[in-house]
């Protein structure tokens, strides 16, 4: 039976405390070095097939009858007012179905209560228009026929313009700052700290905008069928974007449908409905076709969200010996014109280390630019490089080796919330790490070390990351007469393999081959509720519900196996299922196979439910990991290689280390773009972006790659939830940056503390620091 | 004698597609990629960019890798055009397909079909690539999930395939 | 995209023809890897799309003693249609055998799936600074062959590139093809630009060094690009070099180098940056020539 429990799940940075339905049937967890039949074992992808023969379908890809294709009139201006729009032009031209603007509006003209076309536009890319047309060139054709009059406003384009005495308004009726006192956390005294303190280091840091370049950009289709809509929409929420188009339209959930079965890269960008789901949805309905609406590449960067800017501080203070007695750490950021909290970058000092004085401050301003979004780790990727950098300034200015101030200051329980974990693996992670690494040798030498230009260096950096996940997610599995299953969850596979490692887990459980069981993602209608892609919740909060829903599939399995091998009144807890047989355990002679079972079933399903149980009341659930780079700094040209990482993460029980070992190597690739290449540069002259494509702003590319090495703690979590495991979509991007310019410093002795290692920002800091007589011994 | 002009509305084109001939109708300002898509149903191939900085609409043009998004379907008639669809034989996997499976070569896997194509034509020139010329073959295809450890990895292990199915 | 015209003329005749439409932009494209996503993005908007693919010898590499070019005493050398692909430039032995400056210019440009589209003509008609096969075409003191409805001119490659995306093409012209003399047996000739990421992008500074035999030892030639509004030559290192190698001599060649430079800030790099990066670069392309002189 549910029951309303409370119980603590973490997202993203923060801990929240919600009331959530449960069920409480309990399942066994899977003991640490359990044998396990198909969990823990690489396993390649069960819609492998359909990834490499062009089959899988994205919402890119929908094609229906008569569909017409959306597109969008955006401003080319970061901030000004709407005079006038005409349209005429463009709605007399054959093939066009509709043009929706602010003096033509949709039937709907707000979505979560701002206005889709509204009179001030704030950003570069900012919706104007909105045109439905027979395809995509006559949609164009038809943009380029709208006369929009603009009166220009004055702008901020970044942080520093934004919050100066006598900026511009970034939005005419509020003020630039969305919080000028910031999110604060505090434990301790900081002058208590300061006080404590032999050593003191202070460094200041700015991280760059970095955009998500998902390669399948933003899009949703629609499609009515009497009062059913059914949306198809590139999410990490399926579930999220049902929500928020019934909210928008006004309707029942039961008559929205919203599909995602492949999903070309979310990254944290791809959440609910949008202007451009919202628009589809209703221009389906006024013109009776479907309707496609997709973002071009430029769009993607001005109007799809990014992670933001960050100016930081951290000062650090610790005793001779490197007990950390003070973490200081200020961070402002710059998260659009429609504000939004900011990005949790105190997190790592609130929870990486012990420390007694701790204190975080977010202060968040406007800019005129879209809004930004979660983008993998939000606030951590920025938070742990200024902190680890720091640690590391601060291990040498002790004289310490880096891996061991911080082995110093390991926090045995979780400093925030006082209490134990449910399990931490990051001493092992950098054991490993440093075994793996060879991180007590001396720098290697095959690469001319003092001759030539390029000098190598080592550096570390660590993390910390919820991931635990929580309730509510469900599952149902239906066994079917010839002894397959269905399984439905209410997720999505973004690419991190959900979809295999949900199967692995539903095959493990009901004791039937991995190709037995059939998964069913993406899709509202046929699965309960499942959550969004985000936070690194997915595995551990749904595999949970999977084992609970196969056990109850076989608890009835066992009941009929039980009244055929004549045992009535035997209890279901009597048998064990192994090897595809139902085993009476006080007899194990008396056994039946499944197959035998299900084949008495005709055509009877058995369907059961199953549901993720509450996180423990008074332990922290969290995970953990370990960095060790290795780069090449060539002194002539700055330019900056990373050669090497060893990436250690401590996860709980690894479900299927083939893609747990790709969520890695995505992590640390994005990571070594954020460290070196990635930027959004805005010319401050006109406020308007010069990165907006794939040329300039400079993803990794394959020739990009370092060698990664992955390992993984893989000790289950057994107190975290039944399967053990918990969340790696984001915490391998965590410590890259960091690891980085830790290691630059110690090829070169420079500390960067502006990110993009760009060459000639690595060049010009090289050239100071010669001319100053600089070098790492006199930091 | 001067040859007319050819649109700017729709003119008909042949397209010799993975072996088949397709008659199409469409303006002379249509891409291959946006012809593969909209009028053959052939969606493999992914509009990532348009400006050919992320290979997702990489296809086989006369036995050389071409960016769709860049290649005006009015420029390839009599050209031979092999796409991620016609790669399959019956069920079974090319070589490259089969690695990338083993190997995880993919997350997302919308840039997928590109990396396919880019790495069929890269086998089809050098069957024994090094490391670096499997980087350097497959640098025009963007990847932003970072698979590339296991799509250089996945390179490697079709060449060995197809070497041993050679032999 | 705008919505256009397209043909494809087999003879100059025709072409000429269509080029000489007085109301209409013509522009004429072989690879389109340029054209395409400028038309994309509304930057250009032509009314005719010229396909020049199939225009007789568009798309020659051969040897040449001159037939291909008009005037006398053409030296022996190399004719290139401007359809060439930079993958057959880069592929091609016979173009590696004297003149693999070119070969590994038209190497290093964009990605594989580029160079199997982008045409020598496209590249140097599109005339950026930063144009990939500029530098190497410059020390190779290659000449542009043009065709135009009033005969056939020829126009050396310093000359061609008036300035960023300006060219020396007259109205109704196109450029049918380059002649590149042979640098005597010994030459040696090396390639180097630096970009942000390994592959696939545009150069913050680029240069070709070319050491062309003589009797007396070596003549050198220098050239750069994307650090000017158009690539340049460094007669003043080109000089220098030619007296001595000496480190001290190759330190003033350089300096002369970027004493010839007027590059700019963008958001590739820096202005102080592709200063430093040209005395490093040039420096650099010296020793690599140096490395493949036989020693005396």
């Amino acid at each position: 039976m549910p029951k309303i429990r409370k119980t603590k799940v973490e997202f993203e940075g923060r801990i929240e405390e919600r009331e959530v339905i449960v069920e409480e049937e309990h399942v066994e967890t899977w003991p640490r070095g359990a044998t396990l039949r198909l969990v823990g074992k690489p396993t390649p992808r069960v819609d492998g097939v359909a990834r490499v023969s062009g089959r899988a379908l994205y919402t890119h890809d929908v094609q229906l009858p008569r569909m017409l294709i959306g597109r969008f009139l955006r401003s080319p201006h970061p901030h000004a007012r709407i005079k006038a729009v005409d349209s005429a032009k463009a709605e007399a031209l054959p093939g066009v179905a509709l043009v929706w603007h602010r003096y033509h509006p949709a039937p709907i003209a707000t979505l979560e209560g701002r206005e889709i076309f509204p009179e001030e536009v704030a950003y570069e890319g900012a919706e104007v228009a909105f045109v439905a047309a027979r395809d995509d060139r006559t949609a164009e054709d038809a943009l380029a026929l709208i006369n929009v009059t603009y009166e220009l406003l004055p702008f901020a384009f970044d942080l520093e313009s934004a919050t100066a005495e006598d900026a511009p308004k970034v939005l005419l009726d509020e003020g630039n700052w969305v919080s000028r006192e910031g999110d604060v956390y505090q434990r301790g005294d900081v002058g208590t700290g300061l006080g404590d303190a032999d050593e003191v280091v202070e460094l200041t840091f700015t991280t760059p905008i970095a955009s998500h370049c998902c390669l399948e950009t933003h899009g949703s289709a629609a499609s009515w069928e009497g009062d059913q809509v059914t949306v198809w929409h590139s999410t990490q929420s399926v579930f999220g974007t049902r929500s928020s188009v019934a909210d928008a339209l006004g309707i029942p959930m039961d008559k929205v449908r919203v599909i995602s079965d492949y999903i070309g890269g979310g990254f944290g960008s791809k959440w609910g409905a949008e202007p451009y789901t919202l628009m589809a949805i209703l221009a389906a309905r006024e013109t009776r076709r479907p309707v496609k609406a997709v973002l071009g590449r430029e769009e993607e960067h001005l109007a799809a969200g990014y992670r933001p800017g960050s100016w930081q501080r951290v000062r650090l203070g610790a005793r001779e010996d490197g007990t950390l007695t003070l973490i200081e750490h200020d961070a402002k950021v710059a998260t659009g014109a429609f504000g939004g909290g900011g990005p949790v970058i105190g997190g790592p000092s609130k929870d990486l280390y012990a420390c007694p004085n701790v204190r975080t401050v977010v202060r968040t301003s406007r800019t005129n630019a879209d809004h930004a979004r979660a983008f993998r780790a939000p606030g951590y990727v920025e938070g742990t490089f200024a902190l680890e950098g720091a640690m590391d300034a601060l291990a040498h200015k002790l004289g310490m080796d880096p891996l061991t101030l911080r082995m110093k200051n390991y926090a045995e329980m979780s400093p925030s919330r006082g209490g134990p974990y449910t399990f931490k693996g990051l001493r092992q992670a950098y054991e490993m790490g440093a075994e793996r690494f060879g991180w007590s040798r001396a720098v290697p030498t095959d690469l001319p070390n003092g001759q030539g230009p390029w000098r190598r260096g080592r550096g570390i950096a660590s993390q910390i990351w919820g991931g635990g996940g929580g309730p509510p997610a469900n599952a149902i599995v239906r066994l079917l007469p010839d002894g397959t299953a269905e399984l439905s969850v209410g997720v999505q596979d973004i690419g991190t393999g959900t979809k295999t490692v949900l199967t692995q887990v539903a095959a493990e459980e009901l004791g039937l081959p991995l190709e037995a069981v059939r998964c069913i993602i993406g899709d509202t209608l046929p699965a309960p509720y499942g959550p969004g892609s985000g936070g690194s919740v997915t595995l551990a909060s749904t595999t949970p519900a999977v084992r609970s829903a196969c056990r109850e599939v076989l608890r009835q399995v066992i009941a009929l196996a039980a009244v055929m091998l004549g045992l009535e009144d035997a209890s279901v807890d009597d048998f064990d299922v192994e090897r595809g047989d139902i085993v009476y355990r006080k007899d194990p002679d008396r056994r039946l196979a499944f197959a035998r079972v299900t084949a008495k079933m005709g055509d009877y399903t058995i369907v059961a439910k199953g549901a993720r149980g509450p996180n423990p009341d008074d332990k922290a659930v969290n995970t953990f990991g370990a960095h060790f780079a290795e780069v090449a700094v060539n002194v002539e040209t700055g330019q900056l290689r990373v050669e090497r990482i060893v990436a250690v993460h401590d996860i709980g029980r690894v479900v299927n280390p083939l893609t747990a070992t790709s969520q890695v190597y995505g992590g640390v690739m994005m990571g070594v773009g954020y460290a070196t290449t990635e930027e959004r540069i805005i010319d401050p002259a006109t406020g308007l972006q010069l990165t907006a494509n794939l040329e300039d702003y400079k993803v990794p590319l394959v020739t990009d790659t370092p060698a990664i090495e992955v390992l993984f703690v893989d000790v289950a979590d057994t107190e975290a939830n039944s399967v053990g495991s918990k969340g790696l979509g984001e915490p391998p991007i965590i410590p890259v940056a960091a690891a980085i310019a830790n290691a630059v410093f110690d090829a070169v002795g420079v500390r960067v503390t502006d990110l993009p290692i760009t060459p000639d920002r690595l060049l010009a800091l090289l050239s100071r620091a010669s001319n100053a007589g600089f070098s790492k011994e006199v930091e | 004698m001067t040859m007319p002009f050819r649109g700017p509305a729709a003119v008909p084109l042949v397209l010799h597609v993975n072996g088949e001939d397709f008659h199409v109708f469409v303006e002379p300002r249509r891409t291959l990629l946006s012809v593969l898509r909209e009028e053959l149903g052939l969606t493999g191939a992914k509009l990532g960019c348009g400006h050919g900085q992320c290979g997702a609409c990489t296809v086989i043009l006369d036995g050389e890798t071409a960016y769709a998004c860049l290649t005006l379907a009015i420029d390839c008639e009599d050209r031979e055009i092999r796409t991620i669809e016609g790669l399959m034989r019956g069920d079974s996997l090319h070589p490259v397909q089969e690695a990338l499976i083993a190997h995880d070569g993919y997350q997302c896997g919308f840039c997928t079909p590109g990396q396919v194509m880019s790495a069929v034509s890269l086998l089809e020139h050098n069957p024994r690539p090094t490391d670096d010329e499997i980087r350097e073959g497959m640098a025009g295809n963007v990847c932003r999930c970072g698979a590339y450890p296991n799509i250089i990895a996945s390179v490697a292990a079709a060449a060995e395939l197809m070497a041993a199915e050679g032999d | 995209m705008r919505a256009f015209n397209y043909c494809r003329p087999t003879s100059y005749g025709e072409a000429f023809h269509w080029l000489a439409g007085a109301d209409q932009l013509v522009v004429p494209v072989a690879g389109a890897t340029d054209l395409i996503p400028r038309i994309r993005d509304g930057l250009l908007r032509p009314d005719v799309v010229l396909d020049i693919k199939d225009l007789p010898d568009m798309r020659a590499l051969t040897p040449t003693d001159g037939r291909l070019t008009s005037g006398e005493g053409v030296p022996p050398g190399l004719y290139v249609g401007a359809a060439v692909r930079m993958n057959e430039l880069a592929r091609s032995e016979l173009v590696s055998s004297r003149w693999g400056v070119l070969a590994m210019a038209a190497a290093s440009m964009g990605n594989e799936q580029v160079r199997n589209r982008a045409t020598i003509g496209g590249n140097i008609c599109t005339a950026s600074p930063a144009a990939d096969t500029a530098p190497a075409l410059y020390v190779l003191e290659a000449a542009v062959c043009i065709k135009g409805p009033d005969g056939d001119r020829t126009v050396a490659i310093a000359d061609f590139f008036a300035g960023p995306r300006k060219n020396a093409l007259h109205r109704g012209e196109l450029v049918v093809g380059l002649t590149i003399p042979q640098p005597p047996e010994g030459s040696i000739g090396h390639f180097e630009k630096l970009s942000r990421r390994k592959a696939g992008d545009l150069s913050i500074v680029s240069v070709a060094a070319l050491a062309v035999r003589t009797d007396a030892g070596y003549r050198w030639r220098l050239a750069l690009g994307a650090v000017g509004p158009t690539p340049l030559r460094s007669p003043e290192s080109e000089a220098i070099l030619s007296e001595s190698l000496t480190d001290e001599a190759i330190d003033r060649a350089a300096a002369s180098a970027y004493g010839c430079c007027c590059p700019i800030s963008d958001i590739r790099s820096g202005l102080e940056y592709r200063q430093a990066m040209v005395i490093n670069l040039t420096r650099h392309a010296i020793h690599a020539v140096m490395a493949q002189m036989p020693t005396p």
